[in-house]
């Protein structure tokens, strides 16, 4: 039997399969790709300050794991692949931060048992992406994506970490 | 539409087919600015040692002002015959379309499929029909300058049975083993700084199987900023990458130079455009990596080198790839399993558009 005919005999059941799988990709594309024209369109502004951000990081241990996840998924050709996705602008927003600061806590719950297992409190009504994602500039070949995918997750975090003050009240206010 | 990029296959059914990912050597955006580059990679030795080819097809962006134009694309073929030196193309060998590469998906182990380079004057030239018997290493990066960056893919163990030409000489039914390699980024040659990279594969072992041992190294050495010198060494087992040895495992060593009346400058033109000095190729390389209690070793003897000149977008200098062909000794542990080989590898000594 030949390769044709095989494809030819996919059962609907396998095609439901692949196109699930393609709606996740289309999905993880789209979060990457606006993570990264975050990331960009804050260099773009900040040149300065993301080159010192990026310096400070790429020692942080998460970073370089990041790095290699990033290289092994090889998703800097998948983002750039075809057609530009649409911004995806809940990524990380207001209440997508909320759950994940409860996972981080939790985890750290489970490792620490000292630490007690709180979700906190994160101001769903911070000042979300949704207007400023409109002017992100496109992402070119040019660009190492894994540094703007960064520079992104920072920007979307940032609002989070401006309201969560540490127990010894000398952390960076929310005006900072 | 690029050469290296392969037309989608009519679909044999009236089902859309999933796209999941890139299905070429590179994703499908548009080259733009001069320094956003592709290449393909290829690098043979006959399995007698007495034939050697180096060929790179490579693209560069047309620039921000060219507008819809399509990238230009350079391509050059060199091929060696042991004592009698090296044959090369200039920058416009004609290849066949679709190009060769094993990171087409899908491509199955052991199928054979064409790749064919001839100079516009047909010497040197190759017909072969290659055939992956191995599975490439990891995607790897190497960020500098702060803004450029290189990204590449390596894989081994690509067998090539076919007609190679080499200046009046033709020689049929050559059996070749070898090295395929995918390279994109954004980079200006003396930001790039120089690279050593090579390879060797075991010659042993069956023609329809991968080679029992294969071996590859880079080290790339950008200017900056700090510290972004970057290299590994990896070493493949029947096929598989089966260890990754990181930059802090490995040690370079270079001893001697090799004689200057062993290398030939290519392609032939850049004789004519006073081209500065060379930089001196080393006479032995030795490669260290030990990792725990694996290990490997890498002792190789420069015998023959072919200067391929670039012309650099960025500098008067330009930036020189040296194409080695010697031969080497490769000898290791891993998890408690010990190998050894003697070879003909290819090693690549490159740099020289940023000196003073």
């Amino acid at each position: 039997m030949t390769s044709k005919e095989q494809a030819k005999e996919l059962p609907l059941e396998d095609l439901a399969l692949l196109a699930g799988l393609q709606r996740g990709n289309d999905w993880l594309r789209a979060v990457l790709c606006t993570l990264a024209r975050r990331g960009l369109g804050f260099r773009q502004q900040h040149p300065a300050r993301a080159e010192q951000l990026l310096a400070a990081l790429s020692r942080y241990p998460y970073f370089k794991a990041g790095q290699f996840l990033f290289d092994l998924m090889e998703w800097e050709d998948f983002m750039l692949d075809g057609e530009v996705p649409p911004l995806a602008p809940t990524t990380l927003d207001g209440p997508a931060l909320q759950r994940m600061a409860g996972l981080l806590n939790t985890f750290r719950a489970h490792l620490d048992g000292a630490e007690p297992m709180v979700v906190p409190e994160v101001d769903t009504l911070l000042p979300l992406f949704v207007p400023e994602d409109e002017d992100l500039p496109a992402l070119e070949p040019s660009l190492y994506l894994y540094h703007e995918v960064v520079l992104g997750i920072l920007c979307s975090v940032r609002p989070l970490l401006q309201v969560q003050t540490p127990p010894d009240g000398k952390g960076p206010s929310p005006t900072d | 539409m690029p050469a290296n990029l392969r037309p989608r296959p009519t679909a044999c059914t009236e089902q859309p087919a999933a796209a999941l990912g890139p299905e070429g050597p590179f994703p499908r955006v548009r080259l733009r600015k001069v320094l956003e580059r592709r290449w393909l990679h290829y690098a043979f030795l006959s399995r007698d040692h007495e034939l050697g080819m180096v060929a790179n097809v490579a693209w560069l962006g047309p620039g921000l002002e060219a507008e819809d134009a399509p990238p230009r694309c350079t391509s050059i073929l060199l091929v060696h015959k042991r004592g009698e030196g090296w044959c090369a193309s200039q920058f416009n060998t004609q290849t066949s379309t679709p190009l060769w590469s094993a990171f087409q998906q899908p491509h199955n182990l052991h199928t054979p499929e064409p790749l064919t380079l001839t100079s516009t004057s047909a010497s040197p030239a190759v017909e072969l029909q290659l055939s992956r018997s191995s599975r490439p290493c990891t995607s790897q990066s190497a960020w500098f300058a702060p803004d450029q960056h290189l990204r590449w893919q390596s894989e081994t163990g690509v067998i090539a049975r076919g007609r190679w030409t080499f200046k009046d000489q033709t020689f049929d039914n050559v059996e070749a083993i070898g090295y395929h390699e995918r390279v994109r980024g954004y980079w200006g040659w003396p930001e790039l700084g120089g690279w050593v990279f090579g390879f060797a594969n075991d010659p042993g072992g069956a023609s329809d199987q991968p080679p029992p041992t294969a071996f590859v190294f880079t080290l790339i050495q950008p200017r900056g900023p700090g510290d972004t010198a970057t290299g590994s060494v990896m070493v493949w087992r029947n096929g598989r990458l089966r260890r990754h040895f990181p930059r802090r495992c490995v040690t370079f060593a270079v001893r001697g130079q090799l004689q200057r009346d062993k290398v030939q400058q290519v392609p032939a033109l850049s004789n004519l455009f006073g081209v500065p000095p060379m930089e001196p190729i080393p006479q032995q390389l030795m490669i260290s990596a030990r990792m725990g209690d694996d290990w490997v070793t890498y002792d190789y003897h420069c015998d023959a080198a072919a200067r391929v000149v670039i012309p650099s977008e960025t500098s008067l200098r330009p930036f020189s790839v040296h194409e080695v062909i010697g031969p080497v000794h490769v000898e290791g542990c891993i998890s408690g399993e010990h190998f050894t080989f003697d070879t003909y590898g290819i090693v690549e000594f490159a740099g020289g558009a940023d000196d003073c």
